[in-house]
């Protein structure tokens, strides 16, 4: 009987199976190992929102302020979401019957049953970050929160890992603007604005533990 | 891990060089250490040679296990690795780093008031009453929580700055900083309650209908209370019979004021007019309803610099029973029984007459240069002195304190008398004596009980819970459900002070508001609703003062006044009173000398630090804070002097029967140098039974000892003939040897080797060695490094430099301290305001004793000179801040490293828990969360406790180590907003513009007397920087080259040159004591 023998082609078969066998594990490594970064697992995160409200609209299309709604956030740690009065400005002329609305309408009617949205820029509770410090620095809003005039929906836009705030606290150049420039969405920086912005508004970003970790 | 390796950890656990530590030290060590004059000393057991630090500690971390009979620790060595393993393999598999944090809501105010900056706090002004004192506040709140309480620094009498030209300061007692605890501690009772069952308020308001129709028959049981507005509804119930008692009372002040002058008026000091200072059983510091006031006061006319001119300070001279704040601070101390200061009073009030002591007890070498040299200075210094009587001294001695201070002519120039607002008003005592009586006559058909606790801290002998059952109508009202409660038939919750409007007087009468700064988390009424309920015309609180203080004619601005906190130009107004009457004082007769005899011992009865008069005995806050003194946490005692414990037989950390009038309790024996000989003192506000989880409840142990079983009517501050018998043995959770900085780099500890050591850490000097040897400094030539010379990237390779590390250059602000030790007067404000800024955990009893405290700043105290007159130091020792930190250079994780601006930060999620850092401590500031001191927070009933926090300070979990950051927060927080002011108007190269003072820390806004001063170096003009050049100022353990930012300011005494320095009997304190 005639022996089996395997054709001439199987022997690139035979090699893809060795490559197969040795780069699996590798592979599943480099999977979980990026399957478990920040960038993989925090970008995106895109949380539902008890009013679906959209910031494309809003600050794309209508393209109001930042500002308008987040009022504090040159005088405040915190940005602030908008107590429901501030909805109401608007809402009490435009679309006050619909549907979505409810939760806004409730919660300014009555108080005690405030609307509860849910936090989408997330920091671990030992990192306090303040809104004020960045923003009077010039950082747009744009460096940390993405196209936000493009979001239907808000999602995560950059990792928010220590390793990517320290990029900037080292070199705070590149993301600094002029401050009438601030909320201005798809911005690029103009011939030399970083370095202008840094020595105006003496931005020295301290990397000291404590700068970040009381 | 079983017992037996514990035991080994602690007792042979010195290696190889000495095998038998035990008997090697015993060898060396003499059988009673002889300490020199000048030695210093923490405890008499130290002083007599046996403190556990010298047989067993030599410079490690940890005191070992401390008593072989404490049960092991269930979280042994071992089972901690399991479970860090379990725990480990747990974070593991969940993959804590990579999951997302937990799901967050933000729920914004439907609709923000327009002062509201969500993530900023604001502070709003308000007031705290104890004992019908008012301490104006600035309550700090965050998104409408309050969070922390510091004094409100623009009250016209209560504040002010010490040194001129400085900001506004006001400090602030440990009590006023620690009640806002209860705000929120879930132990509040929250329903109104009808014989031991819940009810409504409806259902009493209706009972308190039905009640008005016959006021005749009711009465009012009130703690003391200076609010106008209680005084206007008192008015209104006309017919209705008014008592007022507190446990703590300074009635015989008033008492003494009525001998000398026929009718009470207030006495007043101003210290800082005086060059001298006698305080009779008066502790100016703590104790005093103006003690703020007092110290701030004193520390103007302490200072060299000061209101006395330069190159003068004040002398302060103390005759006391019990050792109080103001004897630690004394330059002259006379420990004396409080029924002999009668004798002295009279004595010395003679001599300034012309008259010498009789042949009796003051004519005792150690007494009567009291009288004689003490005269002598009051009457040189004419116009420029003043005498104080304290609360214990009975009311002939306050008179005999006015003809005095007549004399030596204070009234007008260091004494003012002002009116007080109800002269009537019967003592206290005697007030609460009147009710018994007229209840036990059938007087009385109901009562209301407002605030308070009578029926634990009313005289034993009126049997007040006994009284109160047998009437057959009732009510209290209340923060908690307290044993009085329990006795009344109905009980109200009271709001507590930060959720109502009131009104009260500080010392000097100026009206002090108070306004919400949160509604009543669980309902309850404020004091003048409740009486604006029983006088038929129930209104809102925020009426209520308002519209008592527009009867007053005083109001120009109501939103003004609530804005700042107090009515502008209302103090009491100034008496005019004659020259005093001696009070008839019979055959005085005076004894022969002051030995201790058993069964002529003298009790007398101390304000406990932990819970006053056992009102704050919910407050773990404050039962962690030690004791300034003995350093004893969680508990309450009797303090006994080294010669009484032996002439009765008892040892101190043993239990202690007192019998006197034919009642007795028993509590522990902590024996204390200093104490008065004959004369113990009984710390009041302990054994609590119906306090709440942390004093004492029908399920809780109870925190202390039950001890107003022993005060009566008329033994109500002091009580004669009492006999003491020794007990079983009782550990006191004291402190005193826990992170011992005296051993740091002396290998053989021994008490010659203590007495070397300490001088290196505690420096003083005398007023007139300061000002006549000018080139005097503190930190000696030879052991201060010139970081000038050597300044910059040095090495010791390198030119000379004295670092194994790289120094660092420091640009922009070098944050610094500077810690006067002059002026501390030990009253542990710092040390509360810290544990409210920082959210330090308490431990409790059981982890103190096992040396856990977590506490970042310690107040160490020590004893110099013998120990029957012995002198006291207090160091308040937080994080040096070391430019060259030890701890820095061993964490393997890089958890604790330096900032630019020269503080050691502590990154707590980074620290893995090696405690590397605590063991190269050289200070021994670093302080470890053995356990989950936060697990309890988890509970829902505690969630509220969760409002309290401060939200820019993290919450730190088991397993890290923490210590004091300089109030890092505070500083980011002032940085941020400063150059928030001034985005894009950077003058070029300008640093910052912090100017200096824009930062103030926890404990420095505390401190009432300015001891604390934070700023920064790099600004020369600023205040730290000229009291880091000052010659009195000094480096802790400069040899260790660890370059602290914070600094000590030598202490400066000022003692009379008449009084011939003391000779030192170690053999004295021997005896009594192990």
């Amino acid at each position: 009987m005639q022996r089996f023998v395997f054709p001439e082609w199987t022997q690139v078969l035979k090699k893809a199976v060795g490559l197969l066998v040795t780069g699996a594990p590798v592979y599943l490594v480099f999977l979980i190992w990026y399957g478990v970064t920040p960038e993989a697992i925090r970008i995106g995160y895109q949380p539902d929102q008890p009013v679906p409200y959209s910031h494309a609209l809003h600050a794309g299309e209508l393209g109001l302020d930042c500002r308008y709604c987040h009022s504090v956030v040159e005088r405040s740690n915190k940005a602030a979401i908008p107590p429901a009065a501030t909805c109401m400005n608007c809402h009490s002329q435009v679309k006050k019957d619909s549907e979505a609305l409810i939760p806004i309408r409730t919660a300014f009617a009555e108080p005690d049953q405030p609307v509860k949205w849910t936090r989408v820029t997330d920091l671990p509770d030992y990192v306090y970050f303040s809104h004020m410090a960045h923003v009077n620095a010039s950082v747009g809003c744009e460096e940390c929160h993405g196209r936000i005039d493009q979001m239907v929906k808000v999602y995560q836009a950059k990792p928010l890992t220590m390793e990517w705030c320290i990029e900037c606290h080292r070199n705070p150049t590149p993301h600094l603007r002029e401050f009438e420039n601030l909320t201005k969405m798809g911005y690029t920086q103009t011939e030399g604005e970083g370095e202008r912005v840094k020595a105006k508004n003496n931005v020295n970003p301290p990397v000291n533990c404590s700068t970040c970790h009381r | 891990m079983s017992a037996d390796e514990h035991d080994h950890d602690g007792h042979h656990g010195h290696g190889h060089d000495h095998p038998h530590p035990h008997d090697h030290e015993h060898a060396e060590l003499p059988e009673v250490g002889p300490t020199p004059v000048h030695g210093y000393w923490k405890s008499l057991r130290e002083l007599a040679g046996n403190a556990t630090l010298q047989t067993d500690r030599e410079g490690k971390e940890f005191p070992p296990g401390a008593g072989k009979d404490r049960p092991v620790d269930p979280l042994s060595r071992r089972n901690f690795f399991q479970l860090m393993g379990a725990s480990m393999a747990l974070a593991g598999v969940g993959g804590v780093g990579c999951r997302r944090y937990e799901k967050e809501e933000i729920v914004p105010l439907a609709r923000r008031p327009e002062d509201m900056t969500p993530g900023l706090t604001t502070q709003y002004a308000t007031s705290f009453e104890l004992g019908g004192v008012a301490t104006p506040l600035l309550a700090t709140s965050f998104e409408g929580r309050p969070i922390h309480l510091e004094g409100n620094t623009e009250h016209p009498w209560h504040s002010g700055a010490i040194v001129p030209g400085t900001d506004r300061h006001a400090g602030i007692s440990t009590f006023a900083q620690a009640s806002i605890l209860h705000l929120y501690d879930p132990d509040r009772q929250k329903t109104v309650m009808l014989d031991k069952k819940g009810n409504t308020i409806e259902a009493f308001r209706n009972a308190i209908d039905v009640l008005r129709k016959n006021l005749t028959g009711v009465r009012v049981l009130c703690e003391a209370t200076s609010s106008p507005t209680v005084a206007a509804l008192k008015r209104q119930l006309q017919g209705v019979g008014w008592h007022e008692y507190e446990a703590i009372s300074w009635d015989n002040e008033r008492l003494g004021t009525k001998l000398a002058f026929g009718r009470a008026v207030r006495p007043i000091a101003k210290l800082e007019k005086c060059a001298t200072i006698v305080t009779i059983d008066c502790d100016i510091f703590t104790e005093h309803p103006a003690s703020l006031r007092y110290s701030r006061d004193f520390a103007k006319s302490r200072r060299m610099d000061g209101s006395l001119g330069i190159g003068q300070m004040n002398r302060l001279w103390s005759v006391e029973s019990q050792f109080s704040n103001a004897g630690a601070m004394a330059d002259h101390r006379l420990s004396l029984r409080s029924d002999y200061q009668l004798h002295f009073v009279k004595a010395l009030d003679e001599a300034i007459a012309g008259n010498a002591p009789g042949k009796n007890f003051l004519s005792l070498a150690r007494i009567a240069p009291y009288v004689t040299v003490l005269a002598a200075e009051l009457k040189a210094n004419h116009g420029k002195a003043v005498v104080l009587a304290g609360r214990r001294a009975s009311p002939e001695v306050h008179a005999v304190v006015a003809h005095l201070n007549a004399q030596i002519g204070a009234f007008g120039n260091t004494l003012d008398y002002f009116e007080e607002p109800e002269p009537e008003r019967a003592s206290h005592v005697a007030s609460i004596q009147q009710l018994v009586a007229d209840i036990k006559g059938q007087k009385v058909q109901s009562l209301i009980i407002i605030g308070g606790n009578p029926v634990y801290d009313a005289p034993a002998d009126l049997d007040f819970g006994t009284v109160l059952a047998s009437l057959s109508s009732s009510v209290h009202l209340s923060e908690y459900y307290n044993e009085t409660s329990d006795k009344a038939h109905w009980f109200v919750p009271r709001a507590h002070y930060l959720e109502t409007w009131g009104d009260a007087r500080s010392f000097d009468g100026t009206i002090t508001l108070s306004q919400p700064l949160i509604a009543p988390l669980w309902g309850g009424v404020s004091t003048v609703e409740m009486l604006s309920m029983l006088a038929g015309n129930e209104q809102s609180g925020e009426k209520l003062v308002r519209s008592t203080l527009e009867g007053m004619n005083i109001i120009s601005n109501w939103r003004q006044h609530v804005a700042d906190g107090f009515v502008p130009k209302t103090p009491l107004a100034l008496a005019t009173v004659n020259a005093p009457n001696l009070p008839p004082l019979g055959n005085l007769v005076v004894p022969n000398d002051d030995v201790p005899r058993n069964g002529e011992i003298e009790v007398t009865f101390a304000v406990s630090p932990f819970t006053y008069d056992g009102r704050y005995a919910n407050n773990a806050w404050l039962h962690e804070t030690p004791d300034f003194l003995t350093k004893v946490t969680w508990d309450n005692y009797v303090l006994v002097g080294p010669e009484t414990a032996t002439a009765c037989g008892v040892e101190n950390d043993h239990m202690v029967t007192i019998k006197a009038n034919g009642r007795e309790i028993t509590l522990p024996c902590y024996t204390i140098p200093g104490q008065a000989r004959g004369s113990v003192s009984v710390v009041l506000g302990g054994g609590r039974t119906l306090a709440g989880r942390v004093g004492g409840d029908a399920d809780h142990k109870s925190v202390g000892w039950e001890t107003n079983k022993l005060r009566t009517v008329a033994g109500f501050e002091s009580t004669g003939k009492a006999t003491l018998t020794g007990g079983e043995g009782y550990e006191l959770a004291s402190i005193q040897e826990h992170w011992d900085i005296r051993t740091g780099l002396i290998k053989k500890v021994t008490s010659e080797g203590i007495a070397q050591r300490l001088p290196e850490l505690i420096k003083e000097t005398t007023a007139k060695d300061f000002v006549a040897n000018k080139v005097w400094h503190a930190e000696k030539e030879e052991e201060f490094f010139n970081d000038l010379e050597h300044a910059g990237n040095t090495d010791r390779n390198e030119e000379g430099g004295f670092s194994l590390f790289k120094e660092k250059d420091y640009e922009g602000h070098r944050w610094a301290m500077a810690i006067d030790l002059s002026t501390c007067t030990g009253c542990n404000a710092c040390t509360v305001a810290c544990q409210s800024e920082n959210n330090i955990p308490v431990v409790g009893r059981k982890e103190v004793m096992n040396n856990r405290e977590m506490s970042w700043i310690r107040i160490d105290r020590y004893f110099s000179g013998s120990p029957d007159d012995p002198k006291v130091v207090h160091q308040p020792i937080g994080c040096q801040q070391c430019e060259q930190a030890p701890c820095e250079q061993v964490c393997p994780v890089g958890a604790t490293s330096h900032s630019d601006e020269g503080l050691n930060d502590m990154a707590y999620n980074r620290c893995i828990g090696t405690r590397y850092c605590a063991n190269n401590c050289p200070y021994k500031v670093r302080r470890f969360n053995f356990l989950d001191w936060n697990s309890e927070f988890r509970d829902a009933r505690n969630k509220v406790r969760r409002l309290l926090f401060n939200p820019d300070v993290t919450v730190r979990m088991r397993g890290v180590m923490e210590k004091c950051s300089f109030c890092v927060q505070r500083i980011l927080g002032a940085k941020i907003k400063n150059k928030a002011e001034h985005r894009s108007n950077w003058p070029p190269g300008a640093p910052a513009g912090l100017t200096d003072n824009a930062i103030t820390t926890a404990c420095q806004a505390a401190c009432p007397t300015e001891a604390i001063v934070f700023g920064d170096l790099s600004d020369k003009d600023s205040r730290v920087s000229k009291l880091h050049a000052d010659r009195r100022s000094y480096a802790l353990l400069p040899e260790t080259y660890t370059k602290p930012r914070n600094r000590f300011l030598a202490r400066i005494r000022n003692p009379n040159k008449d009084m011939a320095p003391k000779t030192t009997t170690p053999a004295a304190a021997t005896g009594g004591h192990e």
